[in-house]
């Protein structure tokens, strides 16, 4: 009944394991969502995975390093290290606010960057600012490995297209040329330990003239997978911040949320949200 | 000793990881109980077929209903016992439970619960009070759906509404609140001596005698029931839970059991805060005084009674609030539905009732043009004030000095209350009366008291510690008549076997009712020492003085405590204080709900300033100031726990706790508030003095949380310029209320506000 446990040392190990058992092994970093997800199902009287992998102390999947204009992020980094680490905290400071609003002082300690995604929760607080920078994730089997944009390995919500010897390696940011401004704000039932109702991350770059130049905005719990606001972000392009622009786009992020996640319940409460959200995350990125 | 700040009793312990809860009994060789429930409701079980399951290895045995040897219904108002502990064919509620597994380990328990069949053929239910009143609905239990009606009638309401020239109606609703202690329900049971003996966490292990000898079939002296260390209840481990099962299999099996409820199972398998329905109408005349209200009440019993009955009638009488009311007519009547059952929880139906007189005396306030501060000091009861109920309170009445202890922290805070673009922010005052004890009966407690051969002062109580702290003021009482330091008071408590009843550790009684027991056996003690002493000396009992050190004579005689007790036992004497206390209290009138149903009553007062985003409709309380009167505060640090607790719950059942089965019934989905959602907290205790409570004092257990939810939706309600109605005031609630109003003026002024 009580799954079996691997803790590899090294990456080899670990897609060996999986290539070998990839149907039947879970792969467990923090162990924060699949530890949940193990004992509903026990309760429930479902199948449990029959073995964890776990990977969290294998240090490749650890490593934060800088490279050629990147940011490279392992996947077992965990919320704690986003949270406080001064290299993350200046160069993806939208990262780093994430990370300080996601669970609790205990659940970053042990929640993990790659478990968030493998989660593919559309409220997972480190995908809405990997998603606004444009992450790109390494996916590595025993035998291959690929490179592709995260909103392509997340297909639907708590969905991704990882095969079953396919393990998260690590993510990758481009830095912004010149300084950006960034802002994150999540909406909860309560002021901590609480799953986003919905999430914001804005990153925006104003240049002399006060003139924007460039914005990158994705929003969590809006849609069924991650997705940058490009209808929004076009209307900021080349403008001057200011209130009705921001009301517009406040406006313009309700209609893509109608257009690609219909009309639900929730809407009553999501919609006015979600305007108030975008219009007061402009407002306080562009300090209008 | 009286007033001072011992360090509660057990703390170092809980600190430490040392104390042993219902939940930690368990002992390696003990058999495992997993209960079998039905998620299909209401529904009949068409076919339950346990017989593979019992053979499967590591399974002991399945019970079922068939397998109760007494009457399978429980509950803990004598009237309205119509729970079964294990499902007597119908499936009234969701989660109710159908069959009870007793394995080896855990696993093979599981094992078994997936292997029985259970065939469930769904019937129609109703999940509606108000429908459930109506003629032709299904009916939850044959006699009806009308579970309770109390009405309290004085003078004549209608009248004087029509004479009134302000006159104010609004409905206010409630949802199911789950109480959410650090503990679930756990115990363990044995069979020692041939009696069957269970340890588990509760708040009335005589009650659990009672009911467990019921069950079974047994007189109550084959039952033993221990109150383990219990990790909160407020209400929640009251009913019978874990007990009836434990019992149940260590009957039959004659085998050590244990169990433990799963957070889920501890949601689904406990009543609810009841949700109420209230139809509130008051009348004011020009002066701002209350002329009359006329109030409906529905609750939610959902399918069993559970505390219904008295809910429904606390409701009733606590309907005015801590004010005088001339004329008044209540209508309270208490529904079976469909839904989760429903049951205690801090307040008994007075946080509710709270919540609509409260938005009352705020919207009375605003229609009048007065303060809403001085509009309750203005109305509030006072020493020789009647009562809805008729009862005349001759002293001890200090919700006057609650108001005005609070309005002078009101008139600090208003200037910094200020609205801006993103956050509205407000100031709200609630208040309350909570009759402290059980509503219009006998709710008697016992205690005992001797000396050990040592000199320890030995206090018998059947009163449960729950963590409300009655162990330490009860031991503090104690020491206190006696002259002795703390640490030589020891407590033996909440056994059946080796103490008296002392009633349910709820609706804030322990500390006045147990209390004034301990006293009266302080004093029988007293007594029967002197007698010792004054026999010895040959000389009358008033001549006999107590001093710490030990009996003293009238010409100089004197003898130390311990051998007096020695000197007794010897000739054969029981040297044990014997007492007891029972309120004095009438029986409410059936018709008009007259009469004094408490012999003591607790006010308090408090302020929230609360701050609303209109980004996301969040409701947040940065600040609360509580005036309690608590008579005589025995232990001063432990009313101020108490309020700090009573406070952080209030927030929570205001702004966000709601229990919908199958929705939010573990912590995942149901949000209780964190420290971060705490407000700053200002505790004011008010010392009013009760002349019939142990050193004068009264209660404060729940007290300390009736006020908070009324002062938050009244400070959320000035915020936001319109009156909020229902609780929890949840973000799609805000929300909608800031749409509708986003370009409206204000219904409600805000003075402090924008
Ligand atoms: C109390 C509490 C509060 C929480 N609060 C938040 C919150 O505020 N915001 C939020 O977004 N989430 C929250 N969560 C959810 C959870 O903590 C996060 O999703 C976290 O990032 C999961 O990471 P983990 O390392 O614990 O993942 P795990 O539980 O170990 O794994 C999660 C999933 O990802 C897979 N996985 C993990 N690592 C890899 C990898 N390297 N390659 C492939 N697959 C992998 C696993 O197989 C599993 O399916 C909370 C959880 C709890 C218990």
């Amino acid at each position: 009944m009580k799954p079996s446990y691997l803790a590899p040392l090294t990456l080899e190990e670990a897609l060996e394991h999986l290539n070998r058992r990839g149907e039947t092994v879970r792969v467990l970093a923090g162990g924060t969502d699949l530890m949940v997800e193990i004992r509903a199902a026990r309760l429930k009287g479902n199948t449990v995975p029959p073995a964890l992998l776990d990977v969290s102390a294998i240090p490749e999947l650890r490593e934060i390093r800088m490279e050629a204009g990147h940011l490279h992020l392992g996947a077992a980094v965990t919320f704690h290290t986003l949270e406080h680490d001064p290299l993350i905290k200046k160069m993806v400071p939208v990262l780093s606010a994430a990370a300080a609003q996601m669970g609790s002082v205990q659940v970053r300690r042990l929640a993990t960057i790659g478990g968030n995604v493998g989660t593919a929760s559309p409220a997972g607080d480190g995908i809405t600012p990997l998603t606004a920078l444009d992450a790109e994730v390494k996916v590595v089997s025993r035998d291959k490995s690929r490179v592709l944009p995260l909103t392509d390995l997340i297909t639907g919500p708590g969905r991704t297209g990882l095969a079953a010897n396919e393990l998260i390696h690590s993510f990758s940011l481009a830095f912004p040329a010149a300084p950006e401004r960034c802002f994150f704000s999540k909406i909860m039932r309560r002021r901590a330990v609480a799953i986003a109702r919905m999430n914001l991350a804005v990153q925006i770059r104003l240049v002399d003239s006060g003139m924007i130049q460039s914005s990158r905005i994705a929003a969590g719990a809006v849609f069924p997978t991650p997705r940058r606001l490009m209808e929004v972000e076009g209307l900021l392009i080349g403008q001057l911040p200011g209130k009705e622009l921001f009301q517009a786009c406040g406006r313009r992020a309700v209609e893509a949320m109608r257009v690609v996640s219909g009309r639900r319940p929730s809407m009553a409460y999501k919609e006015p949200a979600l305007e108030r959200l975008v219009v007061q995350g402009l407002e306080q990125t562009c300090g209008v | 000793m009286i007033g001072t700040n011992p360090i509660k009793i057990g703390a170092r312990e809980r600190v430490l990881g040392l104390t042993r809860f219902g939940v930690d009994q368990g002992r390696p060789g003990d058999l495992y109980l997993l209960l079998l429930r039905a998620f299909t409701a209401p529904a009949r079980i068409k076919r339950l077929e346990s017989d593979a399951a019992g053979r499967l290895p590591g399974v002991v045995r399945i019970f079922t209903a068939a397998d109760i040897p007494g009457i399978n219904r429980i509950g803990i108002i004598p009237s309205t016992k119509d729970q079964p502990v294990l499902s007597d064919g119908l499936i009234r509620c969701r989660g109710e439970a159908v069959a009870l597994v007793a394995a080896e380990t855990q696993e093979a328990g599981m094992q078994a619960l997936g292997a029985i069949e259970l065939e469930l053929e769904p019937l129609a239910g109703v999940f509606d009070p108000k429908r459930a009143l109506e003629p032709d609905v299904p009916l939850v239990h044959e006699k009806g759906n009308l579970l309770f009606r109390q009405r309290v009638i004085r003078g004549h309401a209608d009248e004087a509404l029509a004479r009134s020239p302000y006159r104010l109606r609004t409905v206010y609703s409630t949802a199911p609140v789950e109480h959410g202690p650090l503990e679930v329900e756990g115990g363990r049971a044995d069979w020692e001596d041939g009696r069957i003996s269970v340890t588990a966490c509760t708040q009335n292990p005589h009650y659990d005698q009672s009911d467990l000898a019921r069950l079974l079939g047994l007189p109550p002296e084959l039952i033993r029931v221990r109150q383990s260390e219990t990790g909160g209840g407020f209400g929640k481990k009251l009913d019978l839970s874990v007990q009836s099962y434990l019992a149940l299999a260590a009957f039959h099996l004659k085998r050590p059991v244990r169990m433990v409820y799963s957070r889920e199972e501890s949601f689904l398998g406990t009543g609810k805060r009841h949700a109420l329905l209230i139809d509130y109408e008051s009348g004011m005349d020009a002066q701002g005084k209350l002329t009359a209200v006329k109030v409906d009440i529905l609750g939610d019993s959902g399918a069993y009674a559970s505390y219904g009955f008295a809910v429904c009638m606390r409701a009733a009488v606590h309907a005015t609030g801590p004010y005088e009311v001339p004329h008044v007519l209540v209508d309270s009547r208490m529904a079976y539905t469909n839904n989760a059952w429903a049951g205690a929880m801090r307040g008994f139906g007075v946080p509710q009732m709270a919540f609509a007189h409260e938005g009352q005396m705020d919207g009375l306030a605003d229609l009048i043009g007065l303060d809403p501060l001085e509009l309750r000091l203005g109305n509030c009861l006072r020493n020789g004030s009647t009562t809805a109920t008729g009862q005349i309170l001759k002293d001890s009445v200090g919700i006057g000095d609650c108001l005005r202890r609070l309005g002078k922290i009101y008139r600090a805070w208003q200037p910094r209350v200020r609205s801006d673009e993103r956050f509205r922010r407000g100031l709200g005052i609630g208040a309350m009366y909570y009759g402290i004890g059980n509503t219009g009966v006998s709710n008697p407690s016992s205690a005992q008291m001797e000396f050990s051969a040592s000199g320890e002062l030995i206090v018998y109580t059947g009163a449960a510690e729950i963590g409300q702290g009655s162990d330490t003021v009860l031991a503090q009482m104690a020491a206190h008549y006696f002259g002795m330091p703390l640490e030589q008071v020891r407590l033996v408590r909440g056994d059946t076997k080796r103490t008296t009843s002392a009633g349910a550790s709820s609706a804030s009684r322990q500390t006045y009712i147990s209390g004034n027991a301990v006293l009266d056996a302080a004093r029988d003690l007293e007594r029967i020492l002197k007698e010792g002493a004054a026999a010895m000396w040959e000389c009358r009992l008033d001549e006999i003085e107590y001093k710490s050190t030990g009996m003293e004579g009238p010409r100089g005689e004197s003898i130390p405590v311990t051998e007096i007790v020695a000197r007794l036992a010897r000739q054969g004497r029981e040297v044990k204080g014997n007492g007891r206390f029972d309120p004095p209290v009438t029986v409410l009138d059936h018709q008009t709900g007259q009469g004094a149903p408490y012999a003591s009553y607790a006010f308090a007062a408090q302020l929230a300033s609360v701050e609303v985003d209109t980004v996301s409709g969040l409701v947040r309380v940065p600040r609360v100031a509580a005036a309690h009167d608590v008579g005589r505060a025995i232990n001063r640090r432990a009313v101020r726990g108490q309020i700090a607790g009573g406070v952080v719950m209030g927030v929570g059942f205001a702004t966000m706790e709601e229990f919908i089965p199958g929705k939010t019934d573990n912590f995942r989905e149901y949000h209780m508030p964190t420290m971060a959602d705490a407000p700053r907290i200002t505790p004011l205790i008010i010392e009013s003095h009760d002349p019939s409570g142990p050193y004068g004092a009264k209660g404060v257990g729940e007290p300390s949380l009736i006020p908070t939810a009324p002062a938050v939706a009244n400070a959320a309600s000035r915020a936001l310029g319109v009156r909020m109605t229902h609780l929890p005031m949840s973000l799609e609630r805000v929300m909608e209320t800031l749409s509708q109003t986003r370009n409206s003026k204000p219904e409600i002024r805000n003075k402090s506000g924008f």
